[in-house]
This record gives structure tokens, sequence and C-alpha cells, in this order.
């Protein structure tokens, strides 16, 4: 094999995921084993149930991914791995198995920044091209940067509260939906008016473009308890979500003369936020660009993605990289 | 059996690293007293533990690793990586049940109890007798309880027993309390475990040496946000 093969690790939240990302692009192999079925008790992750299911399933997801695409460990020519931001106990699973694997081979090492990856994914299917506006909507964060760069990110706005996707489980959960929320209040959503539920719009902060969900959730569950229906309330959340999201993007977008948004992160998957940031980016003649099918949340794709970028920049980790729980401002 | 030993160890607050020729000769060694570093610390160490050694990852038979008890975080370290190279270099790794192979360090025949500080009373102990022949024989499993009640359940033997571990000098005054009590060593190496590996393979007790981890403990359930 010519092409230079990158094993991707990602264990930073609920999802123990392994992928192998060639040079070239393709993408050999990739493995997501989601503990969402273990954590949906408690409606949130438990940090330590999450790290004892890491270890169980990360030496079986490496191998199956490597098996996907009929690659032997010695086939691989770069380890890539998230080191934070995360959970601390379940990023040190990820992290020690990928510079063990790494040195065991005498291979290069990357570590990784989560949320650059995140963004990342939206190059699975077209080449990186600096600078790019990326937006990353999750339950962990939301973060409007500027990526000049793979190892170059200059943060314009974040979430001062809630991130969006913590506020959908909040909300979904008063409206007695399951956890993860996003789905779920995307499908009620379809059957509601928004006009009915009356939610506050949360105003740009004085020189800054950082978000806040925090009020809408309360707002929304205060709705619940006056007795409005669900399928109002949660069309009502998710359109108020929107107008905050297109809101801070187009601005930024305007301060930066980016001509594209990505927009990344697990509540990109929801298909009517998709669709009308879509909307509204075309009617200003500019574009959207969105990871491909089953790669919004959770991956090791995008780690391998962002690895190889990196690397190709001259990046190597050392041995003694350690878990970076918080990073803030975040590195790449 | 050909091929050196990688011992790793991580489950308490010294890292340790050995390697075995393939006949259980200690080539190398490493203590270092790290808690809380183990992440960082662990593939350097086992980088210059293979330097001491004069081996390269490529010459490495089999790896013996501490599966617990011991701090969480620190046994799945020690897994992850162990699994990981064995993954890497396409060698078997044994996951050694940590509190036997300490007693099973000991040559003396007599009752041995490793006890590790597990914070406030508590402490993952058991209690062994090491005899003549054999690995040592297991009187109280595994668990963590109060120092002072797993004490008071190893008097009816009316013999001596020697605590080994940390978690003696954690709770001194207690400990030497009991007129039955030797205090023993706190560290016992990483080379203990591949010679538990060697021995427990030659008499047959492979389900011994699984790489699951010995937590000992259900989890405790304080959630955090998801992620996605
Ligand atoms: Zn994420």
């Amino acid at each position: 094999m010519n092409d230079l093969l990158c094993l991707g690790i990602e264990t930073s939240c609920d999802e123990t995921a392994a992928a192998v990302l060639g040079r070239d692009g393709r993408l050999l192999g990739s493995v997501v084993a989601s503990q969402i079925d273990l954590h949906e008790a408690f409606g949130g992750v438990v940090p330590e149930v999450a790290a004892r299911r890491h270890l169980e399933r990360i030496g079986p997801v490496v191998r199956e991914a490597l098996a996907q695409g009929g690659i032997r460990s010695e086939d691989i020519g770069l380890v890539a791995v998230t080191r934070g931001p995360g959970l601390a106990g379940a990023l040190m699973v990820g992290l020690s198995w990928a510079k063990a694997f790494a040195f065991a081979r005498g291979l290069p090492l990357v570590g990784v920044n989560h949320v650059v990856a995140h963004a990342h994914a939206a190059y699975l299917h077209t080449a990186p091209r600096y600078p790019d506006l990326a937006l990353v909507a999750s339950g962990g964060h939301t973060d409007l940067f500027l990526l000049e760069g793979p190892r170059e990110v200059r943060v314009l706005g974040r979430s001062r509260d809630d991130a969006a996707g913590e506020a959908f489980d909040k909300v979904a959960r008063s409206l007695g939906l399951g956890y993860p929320g996003g789905p779920a209040i995307e499908r009620l959503a379809q059957q509601g008016d928004p006009g009915r539920a009356p939610l506050p719009r949360v105003g740009l902060f004085r020189d800054s473009l950082d978000f806040s969900f925090s009020g809408l959730k309360t707002a929304a569950q205060t709705l619940r308890r006056q007795g409005l229906v669900p399928q109002d309330i949660a069309a009502a959340f998710q359109a108020a979500v929107f107008d905050q999201l297109w809101e801070r993007s187009a601005l930024a977008l305007r301060q930066t003369g980016c001509r594209r948004l990505i927009f990344a992160g697990g509540v990109s998957a929801n298909g009517y936020l998709r669709e009308r940031l879509g909307d509204a980016l075309r009617r200003q003649g500019l574009a959207l660009l969105v990871p491909p099918m089953g790669h919004s949340t959770d991956n090791a794709a995008m780690i391998a993605r962002l690895g190889l970028t990196m690397y190709e920049a001259g990046e190597r980790s050392p041995w003694d990289m350690g878990a970076e729980p918080v990073i803030h401002p975040f590195k790449p | 059996m050909s091929g050196g030993w990688l011992c790793i160890e991580t489950t308490g607050d010294v890292l340790g690293v050995a390697v075995l020729g393939a006949d259980g000769g200690l080539l190398a060694e490493i203590g270092q007293q790290a808690p809380r570093l183990h992440s960082a610390l662990l593939v350097p160490a086992i980088a210059e533990v293979l330097r001491l050694a004069g081996l390269s990852q490529a010459s490495l038979g089999q790896i013996a690793v501490d599966r617990g008890p011991g701090s969480y975080t620190g046994i799945r370290i020690g897994l992850a990586a162990a699994e990981a190279m064995g993954d890497a270099l396409g060698i078997p790794v044994y996951g050694v049940p940590g509190l036997w192979a300490s007693a099973a360090s000991r040559s003396l025949e007599g009752l041995y109890a490793p006890a590790l500080d597990a914070r406030r009373e508590d402490a993952f102990c058991a209690l062994y007798e090491v005899r003549q022949h054999g690995l040592p024989l297991e009187w109280i499993a595994p668990g963590m309880r109060p120092i002072g009640e797993f004490l008071e359940a190893c008097r009816p033997f009316g013999r001596p027993v020697e605590v080994m571990g940390d978690a003696a000098g954690r709770h001194g005054e207690l400990v030497r309390g009991y007129p039955f009590v030797r205090i023993g060593p706190s560290q016992m190496g990483a080379a203990r475990l591949g010679l538990f590996a060697i021995r427990a393979r030659e008499e047959a007790l492979d389900d011994a040496l699984s790489t699951a981890a010995l937590y000992l403990r259900p989890p405790a359930a304080t959630t955090r946000r998801a992620d996605g």
C-alpha cells in the first residue's frame, strides 16, 4: 500500500470510535460504538460508566475498523487521537491506546482537538480549504470559529451557558421525550406551530458572537407548565435555536468575508436546522458545508481527517502528551 | 514461550515497568513515584526500560499488566496500553490480578494480606496463604472494605499476617494496633506481574489472566452532560 493510512481514535464522551483514512481521502474503515443505552436512564453521561465501557470496547472497535478495510496493523502509517476537550477518564483510554499502539510500531502520533475535528468532518468529502468559518454545535459545545489552517483556529463565539445540544436534551426531558433529545424534538416539531408558543429571542451580546441557550430552555419549560402543547413548544424552540445560530453565523460571515459555513457536531444532524441554514445562506449567495451522512455526531473519521492534515503541516505529538479535558481557549 | 516480557503497573501511585527475559530473568525495572501522571509517563517509561534492557519493541514476546484493583483510571491506562501494544505487535497480553500477584511475590510460607489504599477508611484487600508449592491460596477474596473490618476478619486465623501495600502506611496506627500484624513492603515492583503470569500459565490457571479490569466496585452514578 503506497498511501499513508491514518488510524483515528476517539473516546472523549460516550462513543468509542476508530477509523482508517487514507491520505488520498478514502475512508477504509469506520466504527462507532455508542453507549447511549448505558446512560439513557441517567439522562446524561456518567463519567465512570463511560470510561469503563470505553476500555471494554476500544480493542474490538479498532480491530473491526481495520478489518472493514482489510488492513493489518503494520499497514498503518500514522495515529491520530482526541486529546480534549472531553471527560478525563474517557479521554485517557483512547490516548493510552493510541500512544502505545504508535510507540509499539514506531509510528508518528498526532493529538487533536475534538471540536476542531468536528469541523473537519466536513472535509471528509472535499479537500480542506482554509480559511473557513465553522459552527460546531453538540451536547458539549457550541462554538463559532475561523479555521485559518489545521493548527490555527480563532474562536469568534461560544455558548455562555448551556450547549445547544444540551438545551435540546433538557427541553426534550421536560416534554416527556427520551434521551438524546435532538431527534425527538425534531420529530415532534413537525406537527407543531411555532407561532403558538411565544419564546424570547436572545439578542447579540455587545461586541461578541457568543450564544446563550439557557433562557430559551427555561422559557420552553415554563410554557409546558402553562399547558401549551408539546408539539408547538418543540417547533418554537427549534425555530428560536435556528434564529440564534443563523444571526451569529451571518454576522461572522460578514466580518470574516468567508463564502461558506461549515455546520458540524451532533446538532447539525437536525434536518430542520440544516435546511433552514442552507436556505438562508443560499439567499446570500453563500454555501453550507456539512459532514457526510452519519458523521455529524462523534466519530473517528473526523479525528483521522484532522490528524492527517496536521501531520502534513508538520505536527508531531510527544509520547508524554496528556489529556486536556478542558481546552480554553481551545488549541487545535 | 519466546521473546521478552514487558510488565506494566499503573494501579497505584508508583508507575512501574519491567522487562524480563523469556525465562523470567529480570533484565530491567523502573519504579517512579508519579501520582496522576501515569497517562503522560507510561510510554516514556516503557521506552526507557526497553533501552535499559537492550531490547526493541519487536523483540517482546508477551505483556503482563496489573488489571486491578487500584485506581480506576490507572487500571484503564495500563490495560489500554497493554492491549494496544499486544495488537500492534501481534503478541499475547496477560492481565494479572494485582493482589494475588503481590502475595505470590513472597517466598516465605505464611499468611499475607495485600492492602491498597482506597481513600478514607477503605482498602482494596485480600488474604492469601503462601505455600511451599503452587500459587498462594485465597482465604479472603479481594474486595473493598474498611481496613479495620478486614483485619478483624483476619484475627480468627490465629496466625501472623503480613500486611503489604500502601494501606499499611496510610493507616499505620490502626494497623500496628493488631498484635498479629507484621508490616511488609509497601511496593512490590512490576516484575512480579510477569513472574505471576509465568507461574499461572505453568499451573494452567489461564482464567486468572484475562484482560477484564478488576475494579471491585460499581461506578458511582453522577452524570455529566452528553456530547455528540
Ligand atoms: Zn463531539
